[in-house]
């Protein structure tokens, strides 16, 4: 088989993905509405042969047609177009087993940070993804700060930080993965 | 008997699984994939190929006329032939494992093809059956 980066330079790969999508809708729409092919084409006073052509995954007519025919199952059309290296990267981040960090403060202070994905045992990390002293409310924001980039950048999904102060309640950071436990009760903030 | 052994395909990465089947070390579908790739006009068709696999892979439904099931169902293993427009491509489906790729090959040779796959699976099947004993 191709490789991704090899397989999306394909016309006739993302064609057949299109054409695939375009059976499955109107099949979907067919279903929904409990109308055979031959219904289907007198609704839209086209030929039978056509919608037989589109069923049997072969749509490859005007983009004008497409957009017709988009708008006749009770549609609209969004088109997106990603950069290749974008594309490739995110499919990786995909592809890669994603971790969950659990980061443990004691007094303010850091004590150990674990990391664990489901094929793997937990592991003991050396350290300190974050050197901050937490009872400084400041350090506290560079440390989510720091945390965000990193579920962003790297392998890992998902944090849970078990703390014994309190975090700041804050717009400019993406906290969207980031899980806080305290006194047993898990928020997400 | 011959030896089986199943191979990952790595490049298809949906919910259900794909590997090719290995018969005493050497892949058919590889053969065939290698074969048609150095072709300059069948080649188009296998990104076709892998599009439709990819699909399967997410449990996406696709059209009869390009991906269908073999009858009548033996040995209670269902076989699909994947279709364009001059390959054809055999697999089964084994439960908690995936599609099995067995081989592939042209349109206009597909009776003699699709025996030789009925065979080999029949093979694989029992080569399985007695690892199991």
């Amino acid at each position: 088989m191709y490789k991704k980066k090899d397989l999306i330079k394909s016309p006739e790969y993302w064609l057949e993905n299109i054409q695939d999508e375009i059976f499955r809708l109107i099949s979907e729409y067919m279903k929904k509405n409990k109308i055979n092919q031959t219904e289907l084409a007198k609704e839209w006073g086209v030929s039978k042969g056509y919608i037989s052509q589109i069923l049997n995954g072969n749509f490859n007519f005007s983009l004008l047609k497409f957009i017709e025919l988009v708008i006749a199952v009770e549609k609209i059309p969004v088109i997106k177009f990603e950069n290749i290296s974008e594309y490739l990267n995110k499919i990786e981040n995909l592809e890669q087993p994603k971790k969950t960090l659990f980061i443990k403060y004691e007094n303010c202070q850091y004590t150990s940070v674990t990391q664990k994905s489901k094929e793997e045992q937990p592991v003991t990390l050396r350290d300190p993804d974050s050197q901050y002293v937490m009872s400084n409310m400041d350090n506290r924001i560079k440390m989510l700060k720091e945390l965000s980039m990193k579920i962003r950048s790297s392998q890992t999904d998902t944090v849970f930080i078990s703390l014994d102060c309190n975090l700041p309640e804050t717009n400019e950071i993406d906290t969207g993965n980031i899980f806080v436990e305290k006194k047993r009760n898990k928020t997400k903030i | 008997m011959p030896k089986f052994a199943l191979k990952c395909i790595q490049e298809i990465t949906g919910k259900i699984k794909f590997y090719s089947l290995v018969i005493n070390g050497i892949s058919e579908f590889d053969v065939f994939f290698n074969s048609i790739n150095s072709d300059k006009i069948l080649r188009k068709q296998l990104s076709r190929i892998q599009s439709i696999c990819e699909q399967l892979s997410d449990i996406k439904s696709l059209p009869e006329e390009k991906f269908r099931q073999i009858l009548p169902i033996e040995d209670n293993v269902k076989a699909y032939e994947i279709k364009t427009r001059d390959l054809r491509v055999y697999l089964f489906h084994l439960n908690k494992i995936g599609y099995i790729i067995v081989c592939g090959g042209k349109k206009n040779n597909q009776d003699d093809d699709v025996r030789q796959f009925k065979s080999i699976k029949k093979s694989y099947l029992q080569f399985q059956s007695l690892i199991k004993k």
